[in-house]
């Protein structure tokens, strides 16, 4: 008898199943096709989006932000939140299920997947209708030269970020270099003479001081007067790799290995750990942005109060003095074409209230009095921000305005350093070079190009660690050379810089 | 006499051994309870802590206040307890079903299910089937799409193959049909199987994390491991093909304390569970019920 | 004909129930692993999530071309292989070993707490691992390392050496979740009949001869499928754990076919190319199946099929 309940009971959880999965369907398409609002001018406009958030939690639809937004903009906004860690894959399901929302978020616009759609006519060419929108207009020139793609055209709202002080680049312990009496390095030779002597003098105290880690691909780009993998030698792009720049670096990379100025494990050293040693008052020098150099200073601040963290302006190589030039953006909003133009205007004048001054403070910092306070110039986030998630890492990612000082800022910085870093970034403008490759497409590039990047990697490590000699290089490099795949893709690359140039 | 002291230095040996093995294993894990405890400040000094000057509980203060973690610790639960209990009836049916040598077609499905561990159609594919059913969005997009294995099933299977069919033809003439045979005998032998299948069920909803990510938008119905993925994941290896991309973004950093303290947080719940299921992994079991 | 299609249908009228029974299974089986399988045939297409299945462009075998004849793919063979034979000789055995030490033990507090305990590292994720494992091994940071200076040597690379690296995963394996394999040992092992122990006993059989005569025979059932699916992994490393403890200075032996799907093809959105790799990497893993059970077989056992 039981056995024959049970039976009942689970054929009619089955049926319940069905009955529940069939009834679902219908649902949800109805649900989604609903209520664009259009045509009435007092209804707001309905704004679906897909968005990541650098946060810990997202924020809700309940935020007192998303709220005062829709508020102010007379929107009714569906944002789905989803963590940056996974963020490309649920863009690739969603562009798979189809039912695309209104605006997406593409943190890196030059993957082959949004070229490709890019291509297929899959978004809005955004250029002709940026002019009547005076705050997206106020983001600089090149924000907008760098989101172009093949075709010239700018497929989306540039998610703009300031040129200067975004690139991972020393920042150095002052104190210790005014216990030495050393003056701030300006070259990579002063910078590996500062090197041995905070080494020699185990400024760190514990026996074992580490002069440099964290990223080394300042000193090759240094060494080559360029960020990045490419350079611009005589009106022509070329790789940096096989420049003699690229082998001095190595040399010299070696050389600071062998004499224990940079850790005996680097590769293997995370730069989240190498960043907690910097934090820690166990290595002279690290590289990272200039606002992060204020995080790891106010770390070591807590046990050393007389502790100095200085960004550098530059470095002076054979090319004269290097820093590097951020893009000015960080991806872009894209939106469908399946979305009519009358939405794409009222979009785009959501956006265009985010890029406004009084926008980007409500998306980054809330209310005033409430979420922040304001001293001399300078925001101080309250408790209640983190409580109600206000921050930049949240709404922040959607409604943000051009802001120069930018990097040189972070929350709870005293005003002093707030200045200095103002100042070295106004330094860092006169000289700073872009990455002439960022934004050019190859085709080839895109099947061979990871595996060439990983054997150039790779030996590399290994000529710094001494596992191979200097010679190896020359002999790769020669191949590189002479192969022709590896060509074609550099081939492909200048082509699109030629165009780029002329086009411009 | 000569055989009971080499026994005793057996279980002896086998003591100190046992033991150093779960030194060996429990080092480690302490290390992550003790961080979880300290001063953020004291953790940046430096080195392995064995033990924290001051101990604080201000990283499991923070996670409680956040919004989420209540809500998301109540989801994961309500995954665990329903999903393993689906789960197993679902696995355990069809595993059974295919352990009686009798059956017509057993070889095929079986081989047929042995396929589906092999060969994997990926992402996009499984969205699109749980998209058609008009999953998306429900918490039991985290639930159906996951009741079932071929490795559990066929690992199942292995189990069952054990249990003779001269207990069912017992029951048999007793007047029951093959459902009430699964019900009455199969499962209650099963018990030490049905135990660790169990905890493996329970274990792999408890950690759902991609295919919420993936099939739930509102973060209302989101499980537990997305909040402390996202105090997990190094942000500097995650997040697009070019990192430089994100090195340039102002970072959420959580400090060290506070990723342990969501490690201790979230291996908890399934500690409590643990002792439930161990007493079943006891010896003799199986014979206790059959000589009933 | 007739008369042996009649027989069938009898058979399976009669077991009509037993079928009812496997019948939410199947379905599952069906909907969410056999729909999806279409999914492969973007192996053989230029596909893109937004064209589709339909519209995307037929290229035949272009990308199996590229990937075998890609210079790299010995490497990534003999690493994937490297790792995972090392696996299986020293990884599998290990909670067989363990669940047999764990079941002498009489229950007990003892017992209880050694379980419990060795089943924790399962619940760490990868991340958290290669962290320990850099605070207890780094040459900058490492307790061992520090250790070792201390008594007067030179300390030791432990994490980028080439020669020790796949011992180094093995290890970490072992470490995480060789406590969590004796969950399926031990439940296998407590339906040994416990008549067996006894008559054994009074044999005068001491604890090995138990553990070789009584108990491993009564496991062995669960040991062979677990081998043979096993076997059907044998081109899958798991990926986190590569990813995260491979860096320049070891790739030549990190650098698995997994890693490399990843880098090539995930991260560029080549969704063809990695569909391409994965179907390599199954039908490896069904030979081996398929010749592991027929063996399987051919010694008396029960197989997977």
């Amino acid at each position: 008898m039981k056995n024959r309940k049970f039976f009942v009971f689970a054929l009619a959880a089955i049926l319940l199943l069905t009955v529940i999965l069939s009834a679902c369907s219908g649902t949800s398409e109805g649900g989604s096709k609903t209520g664009t609002g259009e045509g009435k001018a007092a209804a707001p406009t309905k704004i679906t989006m897909l968005v990541p958030y650098f946060s810990t939690e997202p924020p809700t639809d309940d935020n007192v932000v998303v709220v005062e937004a829709e508020k102010r903009t007379n929107t009714d906004l569906k944002i789905t939140w989803s963590p940056v860690a996974t963020y490309e894959e649920k863009v690739n399901v969603t562009l798979a299920g189809g039912d695309l929302p209104d605006l997406i978020t593409v943190l890196n616009p030059f993957t082959p997947q949004v070229r490709k759609l890019v291509q297929q006519g899959a978004f809005w060419d955004l250029t002709p209708f940026f002019k009547d929108y005076p705050n997206l207009m106020k983001f600089p020139e090149e924000t907008y030269t760098n989101t172009k793609m093949q075709d010239g055209k700018n497929y989306g709202i540039p998610r703009v970020r300031p040129t200067e002080g975004g690139g991972q680049f020393p920042y150095i312990r002052k104190d210790w270099l005014d216990k030495l009496g050393l003056p701030v390095p300006e070259t990579l030779d002063d910078l590996y003479q500062v090197m041995k002597a905070f080494a020699n003098n185990d400024m760190g105290g514990n026996g074992n001081t580490i002069a440099l880690a964290g990223p080394l691909d300042f000193v090759y780009n240094v060494m080559n007067g360029t960020s990045g993998w490419f350079m611009v030698k005589d009106g022509q792009l070329v790789h940096a790799m096989l420049e003699p720049g690229t082998r001095d670096a190595l040399v010299w990379l070696n050389k600071a290995y062998k004499e224990k100025l940079i850790p005996q494990d680097f590769p293997a050293l995370k730069f989240i750990t190498a960043r907690d040693m910097m934090a820690a008052g166990k290595v002279g020098i690290f590289s990272d942005t200039v606002a992060e150099a204020w995080r790891t200073h106010q770390e070591q601040l807590k046990v050393n109060p007389k502790a100095d963290f200085l960004p550098l302006v530059s470095l002076t190589g054979p090319f004269g003095p290097y820093n590097f030039r951020d893009t000015g953006h960080y991806g872009m909003h894209m939106i469908p074409k399946s979305v009519p133009e009358k939405k794409v205007r009222a979009i785009l004048q959501f956006m265009d209230y985010g890029a406004s001054d009084e926008g980007a403070e409500l998306g980054s910092y809330g209310f005033k009095g409430i979420h922040f306070t304001e001293e001399n110039g300078m925001k101080l986030t309250t408790e209640q921000a983190m409580k109600d998630n206000v921050s930049q890492q949240a709404f922040g990612q959607l409604f943000i305005n051009y802001d120069k000082y930018m990097r040189a800022y972070f929350a709870g910085m005293p005003p002093e350093i707030l200045e200095r870093n103002k100042q070295i970034i106004d330094a860092r403008a006169e000289i700073s070079v872009p990455d002439p490759a960022s934004g050019l497409y190859s085709e080839t590039k895109v099947t061979v190009g990871p595996e060439y990047d990983k054997k150039i990697d790779d030996l590399r490590t290994k000529i710094i660690m001494g596992k191979a000699p200097i010679e190896a290089w020359d002999t790769f490099t020669d191949e590189l050379r002479k192969d022709p795949k590896f060509q074609k893709m550099i081939q492909e690359l200048n082509d699109s810089y030629q165009k780029r140039v002329k086009g411009q | 006499m000569k055989r009971r002291a080499s026994e005793k230095i057996y279980y002896a040996a086998n003591t100190c051994l046992l033991s150093l093995i779960s030194l060996i294993t429990l080092f480690p894990l302490y290390y992550v309870f003790v961080v979880s405890f300290t001063e953020p400040s004291e953790f940046i000094r430096g080195g392995v802590i064995l033990f924290p000057r001051t101990w604080t509980t201000i990283s499991y203060e923070y996670l409680l206040s956040t919004r989420t973690f209540i809500r998301s610790i109540l989801n994961s639960g309500f995954l665990a307890t329903v999903g393993t209990l689906s789960s197993l009836i679902v696995t355990s049916g069809l595993a059974y079903m295919l352990s009686r040598k009798r059956l017509v077609g057993r070889r095929v499905i079986t081989l047929l299910i042995l396929l589906t561990i092999l060969f994997s159609p990926g992402m996009i594919p499984n969205y699109l089937v749980v998209r058609e059913l008009g999953l998306i969005n429900q918490i039991w997009a985290l639930i159906i799409p996951a009741l079932s294995s071929g490795w559990y099933v066929l690992l199942m299977k292995g189990f069952f193959d054990s249990i003779p069919e001269s207990l069912e033809e017992a029951a048999t003439i007793d007047g029951c049909n093959d459902v009430g045979i699964w019900l009455r005998i199969i499962l209650p032998l099963s018990l030490p199987a049905m135990a660790a299948f169990g905890l493996f069920f329970a274990v792999g909803y408890w950690n759902t994390y991609f295919s919420a990510v993936l099939y739930i938008n509102n973060p209302a119905k989101w499980p537990l491991q997305i909040l402390l993925q996202n105090l997990l994941v190094d942000p500097y290896m995650a997040g697009g093909s070019e990192g430089a991309y994100v090195g340039s973004e102002q970072l959420n950093l959580p400090p060290e304390g506070l990723k342990m303290a969501a490690i201790v947080m979230t291996t908890i719940p399934i500690l409590l569970v643990y002792p439930f299921l161990q007493k079943h992994f006891a010896k003799g079991a199986m014979v206790g019920s059959v000589k009933e | 004909m007739t008369k042996v299609s009649r027989n069938t249908w009898t058979r399976i009228l009669q077991d009509r129930y037993l079928y009812l029974l496997g019948l939410p299974g199947m379905l599952y089986f069906v909907v969410f692993k056999y729909a999806p399988m279409w999914g492969i045939v973007i192996s053989f297409q230029d596909y893109s999530p937004y064209t589709g299945l339909w519209k995307s462009e037929w290229v035949g075998f272009e990308h199996f071309v590229r990937f075998f004849s890609n210079p790299d793919f010995f490497m990534l063979f003999r690493n994937t292989m490297a790792i995972n034979l090392l696996n299986l000789l020293f990884f599998f055995p290990a909670p067989i070993l363990l669940a047999l030490l764990l079941n002498e033990l009489r229950t007990g507090l003892f017992k209880k707490s050694v379980q419990s305990i060795i089943y924790l590292p399962h619940f760490l994720s990868w991340v958290i691992i290669a962290g320990i494992s850099f605070q207890m091994l780094s040459q900058t940071e490492g307790v061992v390392n520090k250790l070792i200076v201390s008594l007067g040597y030179p300390s030791v690379e432990f994490l980028t050496n080439e020669n020790t690296f796949w011992v180094l995963l093995t290890l970490q394996s072992m470490w995480k979740e060789a406590g969590w394999g004796t969950i399926i040992f031990l439940a296998a092992m407590a339906s040994v009949d416990p008549q067996l122990y006894e008559a054994s006993k009074i044999d005068g059989a001491g604890p090995f001869r138990l553990a070789w005569h009584v108990t491993l025979p009564g496991i062995r059932n669960v040991i062979t499928i677990l081998l043979i699916l096993r076997l059907g992994d044998i081109m899958d490393v798991g990926f986190e754990q590569v990813y995260l403890m491979m860096n320049g200075a070891v790739s030549s032996v990190a650098e698995v076919f997994d890693t490399y799907v990843f880098r090539v093809g995930i991260s560029q959105g080549q969704f063809s190319y990695s569909t391409a790799i994965g179907l390599f990497k199954s039908v490896v893993g069904l030979i081996l199946v398929i010749l592991a059970n027929k063996s399987a077989k051919r010694l008396g056992e029960e197989g997977v099929y």
